[in-house]
């Protein structure tokens, strides 16, 4: 009868365990989905930055292709490599930035992982280890099964408790950081609007040019070819503009979800908060399928 | 970066920008009038097209370092916060194999008291392991 006392305080204990266990988990899964996303839109800018360069690249052997009297392929790829290498040191600084809104993501999706706090291996391991120890000169087991489980469940629910408290702390702390995750993305916004589009806006304005150059061409074929690419380049130019406007876009959805998720952390049933974060994957998901077409 | 010029990013661009446009418009010269330019002409104009374009990778590369200037102090904030919350992930996990460190001690003394030769060479190893892991931490 004792036993079956102490079975029915450990259901309770165990059903009370559950409700605060979901509690937490519902919570977490929300910066999941964040970090998830924030991972999707550090990956959806990686593009822009070889991009400068290959706007570079792509730009001056065009334009030499179409308007030098003396072409020679292997000296303009030379001199192209030279002109636009530098773009790729100097992209470093902003891939540096990007690097750490990935870090951002991953440490905040590693500290919501939901199998941080379960220590259910490593304690049904000790308690078969455990049960295996014979009392001496005997086949009886040292330790009873039920005060085994019993003991194995506590030791799991308490370090699960201490575990998830720690999660938690851990997470509040790194997004107390906000003023500094959006500076950083405001400078990977402003290398994409300042810098980036310049160069699409460089290439888009020569590429009219050249255009124009080949209505006076008497050759005819190549000059119809020409065009032809020319034509199809600046498609591709048009489409990749569309991306920094997605890439700002979700920037600023990342900033308000970012914002939003910390102050109602403890309330992350909240309907701003769902919705914030609706937005925010809407925009990365745009941003993804404008990315995939673009590049 | 040999330049160092007292410019915000914004500034940067803006020059960057106005080589851009002046060597476009180089550009647009030697195509409207190549079939009157000598060729030593139209070469000088490609020349000075080139030394443009130049100047446009050269402000705008230190458009970009003005803009990792302002986010440097966001910069370290950050990388210290990231390396805090590793830090309290990496305590998680020495809990954990502190716990299979002492499953392991635990099969050990099993094995032993057991006198099977090959459980103890197991259990051994088993501990080996957990405790090689929880060293590496």
């Amino acid at each position: 009868m004792r036993v079956s006392v102490n079975s029915h305080k450990l259901a309770l204990a165990l059903v009370l365990v559950s409700l605060v266990l979901l509690n937490g988990c519902a919570n977490l899964a929300a910066v999941r989905t964040f970090a998830d996303d924030t991972k999707k839109l550090s990956a959806a800018f990686d593009p822009m930055l070889a991009g400068a360069s290959a706007s570079c690249t792509e730009k001056y052997i065009r334009k030499k292709l179409i308007t030098s009297t003396h072409f020679d392929p292997a000296a303009v790829e030379e001199a192209a490599a030279e002109l636009c290498g530098p773009i790729e040191a100097d992209n470093q600084v902003v891939a540096q930035l990007n690097l750490l809104l990935e870090q951002y993501a991953d440490t905040l999706a590693a500290l919501a992982d939901d199998k941080l706090p379960s220590y259910k291996a490593e304690f049904d391991g000790l308690t078969t280890s455990l049960g295996k120890v014979r009392k001496a000169g005997s086949q009886e087991s040292l330790v009873s099964p039920d005060k085994l489980g019993a003991v194995g469940a506590l030791s799991e629910f308490l370090s699960r408790i201490a575990t998830q408290h720690l999660q938690k702390e851990a997470i509040r702390d790194l997004l107390n950081h906000e003023a500094a995750i959006q500076t950083v993305t405001n400078a990977l916004k402003e290398y994409a609007t300042l810098n980036y589009r310049a160069w699409l806006r460089d290439e888009r304005r020569e590429n009219e040019a050249l255009y124009r150059s080949l209505d006076r061409s008497n050759e005819t074929l190549a000059a119809n070819y020409l065009k032809t690419v020319l034509l199809n380049e600046n498609r591709k130019i048009a489409e990749r503009e569309k991306t920094i406007d997605g890439f700002v876009t979700a920037v600023d959805q990342f900033q308000k979800a970012n914002a939003e998720i910390r102050r109602k952390f403890e309330h992350q049933d909240d309907k701003e908060l769902i919705a914030e974060l609706a937005s925010f994957a809407k925009e990365v998901s745009r941003l993804r399928q404008q990315i995939h077409g673009a590049f | 970066m040999a330049v160092k010029l007292d410019l915000t990013a914004e500034e940067a661009y803006e020059i960057a920008d106005s080589f851009a446009q002046a060597s476009a418009r180089v550009l647009d010269y030697r195509i409207a009038h190549r079939d009157h330019l000598a060729p030593a002409e139209s070469d000088e104009l490609e020349k000075c097209e080139d030394r443009l374009d130049h100047m446009v990778v050269m402000f705008r590369g230190y458009g970009i370092q003005l803009i990792g200037a302002k986010a440097s102090d966001a910069v370290l904030e950050l990388k210290a916060a990231i390396e805090i919350a590793k830090a309290a992930m990496e305590q998680v996990e020495k809990i954990k194999d502190a716990i299979k460190l002492a499953s392991a001690l635990v099969e050990l003394a099993v094995a032993l008291t057991s006198k099977d030769p090959k459980a103890i060479l197991a259990a051994a190893k088993a501990l080996k392991t957990s405790a090689g892991a929880e060293k590496e931490k």
